[in-house]
């Protein structure tokens, strides 16, 4: 059984590849500490699917080790399962059953099952309890897999690309419930999701992907003090060499202005650049949200 | 579990393949071995063969041969082949006016050749296959003279009983009737053989040759609904493997018999069921093929089994015999070169019975070469992180050769 | 859960199970009227005999039916777990997988055992107000090998569905036809796989193995 110091997810040195082909990456460690709300990010491609099947045991890496309640993932018991509630990418459910039936048939399996929760977010939906989930929208149907998540009442979420089809009111109406749920009742939540604006609101920490490696793990309100962007007004549009300064990230020219990012303060960002050579009179820090600071990490392309 | 399913799957393969690629092959190269037509005529006592012929045009060796060393003799043209069989081409040589008056001093007419001739055959799937125990019953002498549908069926397992179509009810009047009749012969139940002839279509019923569990033979008839059994007293050295009825034109036998050594016999179509032995003829029908062409003058049996064909030329007064000969169908290339790639065949039927069920045959030493050579390629190809695996996976392709090959190459990728 | 786990499989079949009992029900009484038409025609002596002698059956047109079914039937219950790979969903469930397997495995060979039987209880009890018992005894070997090709069927069907590689699949496939093949190599012959119906059996209890291995499979990642 896991302790409370005891991370609810352990990463230890991940690799995985393609096939036989192009890594994905190597050697990826990384924990979730208990009632933690947890942003996996990466552009497409980076491995936030594959980490995620890799957890739930659907996916044999080639090297590593991950533990879930410190437990093995390739010998997970079934209790262990019922503590974890899982979120497939597109909202999959049992689509061949009705509202009724997939709670009916959920609850047989957990015990903390808690169906006023699952009814309770249904009644929003204006559906019969009849219908079938193939005829419904995606909306509606992200709404009954997340109603499923919140009736288990697990310790661990697990969700994949939860706002993938979903319009803003729904993704809207996912994040509040989720939010609420995960805070209430001390839950720890690992997920991913492609609209990064969705995952500010909600989450606590960051992992960033990029090809192959962890760009950075760090708690978000963290992220967005220490982490900056800059912008100044150049002479030329000729874009200066800054590329070998291990302060300064993605340098980048929109018209004859130069965006910079780096974790240095206004004042030592303004010493690097004036020691270039740069004219800094124009230098000022913008504030940045998460998806801002994804990019400055990662790059626009 | 993943373990067990590579093997089943593996071994699965291996036993579909050592079926298929095989048939896939004798598919794509189909071999057709048809028999000479060998006869013995009355007038020349040598054999006459027509050997196959071996193009499409039709052109056909004719020959005679020696009675016993089978020395070939002269050839012969087409009509000059059909005027010495008279019997057998009596079609072509009446429309031509060809036919003769008399041979050996018998007079020769249509009637009388088809009054003295008849053909038997026996196949290996009449024999191996899957048969019932209820024996349809014939009435031997039906009041219009004209033969019916069976009314009733008799089983003979511990105890004769027999059955009513019509109401699939136990007959127990003509149950009673036949039992007696049964015990009085001496009967043991159950029989091992019960050979009849059903058909309306027929001169005349010979009823049942029935082989009990004592290996004793009987004849039964039902005649004005009872039973008439007789007891066929068979010399001692012969004990009764099969039997076949009879019901041929010329009246003169109620069947033959096989014995467990392979002989046969002729039962007379007399009151005293007389027993004679077949000179130069040995015979297992549950492989072999036979044929019987009686003509006024002699028995043509020709005997085959697999790529061996063997004729008895046979006196049709005293049975002795008249000539023998032998023939065996070269292998074909096609086959040679199957044994140097497949070291063995799975089949589930064969020409000579009705079952299905798996059985491996046609083992060839020669395909050990290439099973070597693809041993040698999985040794390096499905090379994995186990070697005892390796090692394995190269002694059951040196055993299975191009089965195991392919399974083992295809799955190797699956992983 | 167990009650849970059947529930499932009966709403992904049931639409199935119905239309095959229908199916195979509608062919026992087209056996049945064909056969009284026939009594009519030639009498039931001419039956006794021409199934005696000339190894007729009767029951030819129930000869695919059991492998229809039950290839009908593994796809209605496997194919929505792989569609958008759902088996996900079910290989998360808080219940040992071996034992979730098999109790789809089973759920699915009851039905089919249950649309057998039904249909050649109607076939055979029919047969038996007509036939010697041997005979009857002799049309259910006639048909047994049939219903057991229908196992066989869903079996691969279902190794097939949960299967994650269109690579694997196509083996799955090969390997299935030229199994089921091998169990239509004698028609017309009454009986004639007495020899092998024990073979047969063991090859349907070995034949499940396949389904697991395909979710052991798709657990180490052999996805398309």
């Amino acid at each position: 059984m896991s302790n409370d110091q005891e991370p609810v997810i352990s990463v230890k040195n991940l690799t995985q590849r393609y096939g036989k082909g192009r890594i994905i990456y190597k050697d990826l460690s990384f924990d979730v500490p208990k009632g933690r709300i947890l942003g996996l990010l990466g552009k497409n491609g980076t491995g936030k699917t594959t980490t995620i099947n890799i957890l739930m045991g659907y996916l044999r890496p080639q090297s590593g080790e991950c533990r879930i309640f410190g437990e093995s993932i390739t010998e997970m018991k079934p209790e262990t399962r019922a503590r974890i509630a899982l979120l497939i990418e597109g909202h999959v459910q049992y689509a061949f059953m009705t509202i009724e039936q997939i709670e009916k048939f959920y609850s047989k399996f957990y015990q903390k099952w808690n169906k006023d929760a699952y009814y309770e977010l249904m009644r929003k939906l204006h559906v019969s309890p009849n219908q079938r989930i193939s005829t419904m929208s995606c909306g509606q149907r992200s709404q009954v897999a997340l109603g499923l998540i919140l009736a288990q009442n697990a310790d661990l979420l697990v969700l994949d690309d939860f706002s993938l089809g979903l319009d803003p009111g729904y993704r809207r109406l996912f994040v509040e419930y989720l939010q609420e749920f995960a805070k209430s009742e001390q839950k720890t939540l690992f997920m991913t999701s492609h609209i990064i604006q969705d995952l500010e609101r909600l989450i606590d920490d960051c992992i960033m992907l990029d090809y192959g490696k962890i760009l950075i793990q760090t708690p978000v309100d963290k992220l967005l003090k220490e982490f900056g962007r800059f912008t100044v007004k150049l002479d030329g549009d000729k874009k200066p060499e800054l590329k070998e300064i291990p302060e300064i990230v993605n340098p980048s020219m929109i018209g004859n202005e130069l965006e910079i990012y780096s974790f240095k303060p206004l004042n030592e960002v303004n010493q690097i650049l004036t020691s270039r050579g740069i004219n800094t009179a124009t230098l000022t820090q913008t504030p940045m949200t998460l998806e801002d600071a994804f990019i400055g990490l990662t790059g626009k392309y | 579990m993943k373990k067990i399913y590579y093997l089943v799957l593996t071994v699965l393969s291996i036993a579909v393949l050592s079926w298929v690629l095989p048939w896939l092959y004798n598919l794509c190269l189909p071999v057709r071995q048809p028999d000479p037509f060998v006869s013995y005529p009355p007038v020349n006592d040598k054999f006459i063969v027509s050997m196959p012929s071996d193009d499409r045009k039709g052109e056909r060796e004719i020959f005679e041969a020696d009675p016993f060393t089978g020395e070939k003799g002269s050839t012969y043209t087409w009509e000059e082949r059909d005027s010495l069989l008279p019997e057998v081409f009596i079609g072509q040589l009446s429309a031509k006016g060809q036919m003769p008056d008399s041979i050996k001093g018998v007079e020769i007419t249509m009637q009388v050749i088809r009054r003295n001739s008849w053909v038997f055959s026996s196949n290996p799937r009449d024999l191996n296959r899957s048969v019932p125990t209820v024996y349809p019953l014939m009435e031997s002498l039906p009041v219009r003279f004209k033969f019916e549908d069976p009314e009733v069926v008799m089983t003979l397992d511990d105890g004769l009983k027999i059955i009513n179509i019509e109401s699939n009810d136990i007959d127990e009047t003509k149950t009673k009737r036949f039992a007696k009749m049964f015990d009085e012969k001496g009967f043991t139940f159950p029989a091992k053989e019960a050979i009849a002839n059903i058909t309306t279509r027929k001169g005349y019923d010979n009823g049942y040759l029935i082989i009990d569990w004592a290996d004793n033979l009987y004849h039964l008839k039902m005649q004005a609904n009872r039973p008439s059994m007789a007891k066929i007293e068979l010399p001692d050295s012969v004990i009764p493997q099969h039997v076949f009825i009879m019901e041929n034109v010329d009246r003169m036998l109620y069947g033959l018999i096989s014995d467990k050594k392979n002989n046969l016999y002729a039962i007379a179509h007399d009151d005293d069921y007389t027993i004679s032995k077949l000179p130069g003829i040995k015979f297992d029908p549950e492989t072999e093929k036979m044929a019987i062409v009686k003509g006024l003058f002699s028995w043509n049996v020709k005997l085959s089994k697999d790529d061996d064909v063997k004729w008895v030329a046979l006196n049709s007064d005293d049975y002795s015999v008249l000539g023998v000969y032998d023939f065996h169908h070269d292998t074909p290339v096609s086959r040679i070169i199957e044994g140097w790639i497949f070291p063995f065949t799975t089949y589930f039927t064969t020409n000579n019975d009705l079952h299905v069920y798996p059985r491996v045959g046609n083992f060839s030493w020669n395909a050990f070469l290439l099973n070597f050579v693809l041993a040698v390629l999985v040794f390096f190809v499905a090379k994995g992180k186990n070697i005892k695996c390796t090692i394995g996976k190269s002694v059951v392709t040196l055993i299975f050769g191009i089965f195991a090959f392919i399974p083992l190459i295809i799955l190797k990728r699956a992983h | 859960m167990y009650s849970s786990i059947i529930f499932k499989e009966w709403l992904k079949t049931r639409r199935v199970f119905f239309v095959a009992l229908a199916l195979a029900l509608l062919v026992a009484v087209y056996v049945i009227l064909s056969f009284n038409s026939q009594i009519k025609a030639h009498g039931i002596g001419a039956l006794w005999i021409a199934m005696l002698l000339k190894d007729v059956s009767f029951v030819d047109a129930v000869t695919y039916v059991p492998l229809a079914i039950g290839v009908a039937l593994g796809v209605a219950q496997m194919a929505p777990e792989m569609a958008s790979k759902r088996l996900k969903l079910t290989l998360h469930l808080p219940y040992p997988q071996v034992k979730l397997v098999a109790m789809m495995l089973a759920a699915g060979m009851i039905e089919l055992l249950a649309i057998y039987v039904l249909q050649a209880a109607t076939i055979l009890i029919y047969d038996a107000t007509i036939f010697h018992p041997e005979m009857v005894g002799r049309v259910f070997l006639t048909m047994l090998p049939w219903y057991l090709t229908g196992f066989i069927g869903y079996l691969f069907v279902s190794a097939i569905c949960l299967e994650g590689t269109w690579y694997m699949r196509i083996i799955l496939g090969l390997v299935g036809i030229a199994v089921v093949l091998v169990m239509y190599l004698q028609p017309g012959t009454m009986a004639a796989y007495n020899h092998m119906i024990i073979t047969v059996i063991v090859l349907v209890l070995v034949l499940t193995i396949l389904s697991f291995g395909s979710i052991a499979r798709f657990k180490e990642g052999h996805q398309d």
